[in-house]
């Protein structure tokens, strides 16, 4: 009996101990741990403009296309793209820009990057027109150097050549953009003759005089007189080498010249104006290949109909000017600005009618004016200044506080301004503008019911929402239960939409199970343990600032 | 019989010789890594740091609390026994072996050795009712206003298991004293995997498996039985657990519970009813600890038992959800899971056996229901010891 009881400690005590002393034996910490890759999110994609943007500048639009919790942030790669609008934003959406004129004969390439994702812009070069100051010149017989400057775009090449073997181009035959060509002219010893230098199409004019031709210069004194209306005669001297020879001729028909005509050396010309009818009126004269002016007052006071008229940016006719005068009064119509054209009535006399027209102004507004029969006349053409804003509208929390900002895009020059007549709105910055802008604004804090202002922004109208003030309401105050644990009824909360609430329970045995809190109507579920107590207990809920009162049955 | 204390020094000599941890990251960390650390930069969603590691402490302290203060199968010997003055020897008190976690009034009887071995297992299968183990946890989610799902959601799977090795011995100081310990020896293994579905698209963004095993809470008692008749009785009963358990490897508390207890038994026959009553102080939590039990004495060698054990853990916390508006994106809310330090009731029922093989060796099985959704649940916890009475 002592063996068999020996032999079954043994087996107990092998059954108790072998596994714990593996257990033991196995004391330790092991763990292992991974991540996986960054998630992709809030992928974007981003539109590219369609065409190339014109040399002479312009806007363009790109195309957000991305999931709406996605927020971007756009910046350009070059500064002759500006007024990126908006510079960040949300969701899909469009953003403009304004290129620059390119001031190169080559095309060029911005890129316009928003989280990453780039759009490429591109733009053509200016077109390749030289200038040539002067556009040409003159050398006595001997041998002599010159120079012209040529004007062009950056980038365009251009080559100076001379067909005439007495035209050298001494430096700057070719070149790029800005430049200046130096030539040299043989010495002549035969007849005046004359060249030229080709470059870019253009064509730089090179004349040269004879050995035999005597190297004269006239001076006149005066250059211009005036004259009555009734007529009369004006004098005008010429200083010359007596072998020098010269003309006097009239270029218009009411001035002729009295005297001779044509001279050598010192001499004088007399010049005789006839009567002017009409109204004051100005003439010249060469005079030893000088111009020599006549301004004669008129007889006559023509008037307008008006001395101003105002267009729309689209241009096109304006309205006829009459114009009244007595029949023999002649009279004229010039325009002043290149935007401005007299498309008939250029001249008349007695009453007539002016007729003009105005290109299309694709800027900001601007004022030209005529001249017809003395008189100025102003036209003054509305800008295409087409604003918009962004966004149109927006709501705020009836607790008040600063806006979103508000983004005003407009061509670069337009003037604008931010009003409001909303007393409860403030604009902060951005009352006015030009061109691109901002505009914030505040809103205080409402009291009473949900209400809408306006604020007026570059002819644009953006309305501001305010929620009313935030109240609750929960579609039950109180349930009773039995003694068992269990959930309770669900209890929906009303508030407005931008209104957050919270729900916390007011007893250890109530507990809620969602949401403790949340923004707008939501519903709060809650669960009671057991009532181990031999009393009814009473327990509350505060949701919403409501109490939500629970009963719960005794055991 | 005097082999037997030599085999029973083996294993406390293992536990001292124990491997120390590896340069390992602890259970806690790596928890803290599924919930919040991604070691990825979060990008384009700004993240409410302190909002995070809020969510996250809520939610060790909620894994801690549970861990450390599942119950321990009770160290009492099924053997109990009493000098009857008349015979002047021990005899049975009771033909009961009474109940698994639940003490009962009886003592072993003075001189009497019992060394019990115990062991249990648990996965952990839901967490406050949300499952743990099927990625419908959510951790965060973002939702645009007026979209009927979040448009962006980080959900959580967690599979957690403990593995219990509880050594214990019981001593009858006196007739009506017994002195006990308790070894729990903890294997917790925990893996996981945080996964975010963004429109659709699911990018697993963490995963870990990590596990730990050492010694856990150690747990001293001693019962002191007040008045008995019969199978029947009162006594009172105190418990100490020793923070020897890594608490940042969840196998202990971190600190030393105190509970006293008082105990009542009524065994008239075949039939018994146990209850206890305990209030737990010190610890992640106070913790008031209550149950009642039935035992049936099948036969002389055969108890069938029922239990219920009740917890409240004053700061057991709760899972809830958050939602904010988000800090800079229009219409969006964000919603995280968080919770609320508030108190919780766990209850749960068991049913098992007590079976006397041969000798005084004994054998229980049990199996442990959670009844209750609050705090971590395992659909089912099982357990069996092998127990042995020496003396008399």
């Amino acid at each position: 009996m002592s063996q068999h009881k020996s032999v079954q400690s043994a087996w107990w005590a092998c059954v108790l101990v072998v596994p714990v002393a593996l257990a033991a034996a196995a004391c330790g910490t092991t763990s292992e741990t991974s991540t996986g890759p960054s998630p992709v999110k809030c992928q974007v994609a981003l539109s590219s403009p369609q065409s190339p943007i014109e040399p002479g500048g312009g806007t363009g639009t790109l195309s957000v296309t991305t999931s709406s919790e996605c927020a971007w942030s756009v910046s350009a790669s070059v500064n002759w793209i500006t007024g990126l609008t908006p510079a960040s934003g949300q969701g899909q959406g469009q953003i403009q820009f304004q290129v620059a004129p390119n001031p190169s004969g080559s095309s060029r390439q911005g890129d316009i990057t928003l989280n990453g994702v780039t759009a490429r812009v591109s733009q053509m070069g200016a077109a390749c027109t030289l200038t040539l100051t002067p556009a040409s010149q003159s050398f006595g017989a001997g041998a002599a150097t010159g120079t012209f400057t040529v004007g062009a775009p950056v980038g365009c090449g251009w080559t100076a050549t001379t067909n005439d073997g007495w035209i050298t181009v001494t430096s700057g035959g070719t070149g790029s953009g800005n430049g200046s060509v130096n030539f040299s002219v043989g010495a002549n010893s035969g007849a005046a003759r004359a060249g030229a230098i080709a470059i870019g199409g253009q064509s730089f004019a090179v004349t040269q005089g004879s050995p035999s031709t005597p190297s004269c210069s006239y001076v006149i004194q005066p250059a211009s007189a005036s004259v009555a209306a009734a007529g009369g005669t004006a004098s005008v001297t010429i200083q010359a080498l007596a072998a020098c020879s010269w003309t006097a001729a009239s270029n218009v028909a009411w001035l002729t010249v009295a005297g001779a005509a044509a001279g050598a050396g010192n001499g004088t010309v007399t010049i005789s104006a006839a009567a002017n009818p009409g109204s004051a009126r100005t003439g010249t004269l060469t005079v030893a290949g000088q111009t020599f002016t006549v301004t004669q007052a008129g007889s006559c006071t023509p008037s307008v109909s008006s001395t101003s008229q105002s267009m729309g940016a689209a241009g096109g006719a304006g309205a006829a000017v009459s114009v009244t005068a007595a029949a023999s009064c002649a009279w004229t119509a010039t325009s002043n600005a290149s935007w401005l054209t007299i498309t008939a009535g250029a001249s008349g006399s007695g009453n007539g009618q002016v007729s003009f027209s105005a290109t299309a102004n694709a800027g900001s507004a601007r004022t030209g004016t005529l001249t017809i029969a003395g008189v100025t006349f102003t036209v003054n053409q509305a800008g295409s200044c087409t604003s918009s804003i962004s966004p149109a509208s927006q709501s705020v929390a009836s607790g008040g506080g600063a806006g979103t900002q508000i983004s005003v895009t407009t061509p670069a020059g337009c003037g604008w301004t931010a009003t409001t007549a909303a007393a409860w709105i403030s604009i902060t910055a951005g009352a006015s503008g030009s061109g691109n802008g901002t505009v914030d604004f505040t809103v205080a804090a409402n009291t009473g019911a949900a209400r809408t202002g306006t604020i007026a922004i570059a002819g644009q109208t953006h309305t501001v929402t305010q929620s009313a003030a935030c109240t609750y309401s929960i579609n039950a105050t109180s349930q009773t239960l039995n003694k068992n644990a269990q959930k309770g009824k669900d209890i929906g909360v009303s508030t407005g939409a931008t209104c957050t609430w919270t729900a916390a329970s007011n007893d250890s045995w109530i507990t809620i199970t969602s949401a403790a809190s949340d923004i707008g109507n939501g519903t709060v579920k809650w669960t009671v343990s057991q009532n181990n107590t031999n009393n009814t207990r009473i327990g509350t809920m505060t949701i919403a600032g409501q109490t939500f009162t629970v009963t719960q049955n005794k055991n | 019989m005097p082999r037997l204390p030599a085999l029973l020094i083996v294993p406390l000599l293992l536990l001292g010789s124990a491997r120390p941890a590896l340069a390992q990251e602890s259970l806690s960390t790596v928890l803290s890594f599924l919930l919040v650390n991604r070691s990825i930069p979060t990008g384009d969603f700004a993240r409410d740091t302190e909002a995070a590691a809020a969510m996250r402490d809520a939610l060790v302290g909620l894994l801690q609390v549970e861990i450390a203060t599942l119950p321990l199968n009770s160290p009492a010997s099924g053997f109990t026994y009493r000098l009857d003055p008349e015979l002047g020897i021990h005899v049975r008190a009771s033909d009961s072996f009474g109940p698994f976690f639940l003490e009962r009034s009886l003592t072993s009887g003075a001189r009497r050795l019992s060394l019990g071995l115990g062991f249990s297992q648990a996965d952990f299968s839901d967490i406050d009712g949300r499952p743990l183990r099927d990625g419908t946890l959510v951790a965060t989610a973002s939702q645009l206003a007026g979209e009927a799902a979040p448009f962006d959601a980080e959900t959580l799977t967690l599979r957690i298991r403990t593995r219990t090795a509880t050594m214990s011995a019981t001593a009858g100081l006196t007739d009506r004293l017994d002195v006990s310990v308790a070894v729990p020896f903890v294997r917790v293994s925990l893996s996981g995997d945080r996964l975010d579905v963004y429109r659709g698209t699911p990018f697993l963004q963490a995963s870990a498996v990590a596990a730990s095993s050492g010694v856990g809470d150690v747990a001293l008692r001693a019962k002191y039985n007040v008045w008995r008749q019969g199978g029947s009785g009162a006594a009172v009963a105190g418990e100490v657990r020793l923070p020897t358990g890594d608490k940042e490897n969840l196998l202990g508390a971190g600190s030393t519970i105190v509970t006293p207890r008082v105990i009542g038994s009524y065994e008239p026959g075949a039939l018994g009813l146990h209850g206890s009553f305990g209030a737990a102080f010190g610890g992640p939590s106070a913790v008031l600890d209550y149950g009642g039990a039935l035992t049936v004495s099948a036969t002389s060698r055969l108890t069938l038992v029922g239990e219920f054990l009740g917890r409240r853990i004053n700061e057991g916390g709760r899972l809830t959800d958050v939602t904010q508006p988000h800090p800079s994106l229009i219409g969006v809310r964000t919603v995280r899971l968080s919770a609320t330090n508030q108190p919780t009731v766990r209850s749960m029922v068991s049913i098992g056996f007590r079976w006397n093989v041969a000798g005084s060796g004994l054998i229980s099985g049990n199996v442990l229901k959670p009844i209750s959704t609050a705090g971590l649940n395992a659909r089912w916890l099982a357990s069996i010891t092998f127990d042995y009475s020496l003396g008399g």
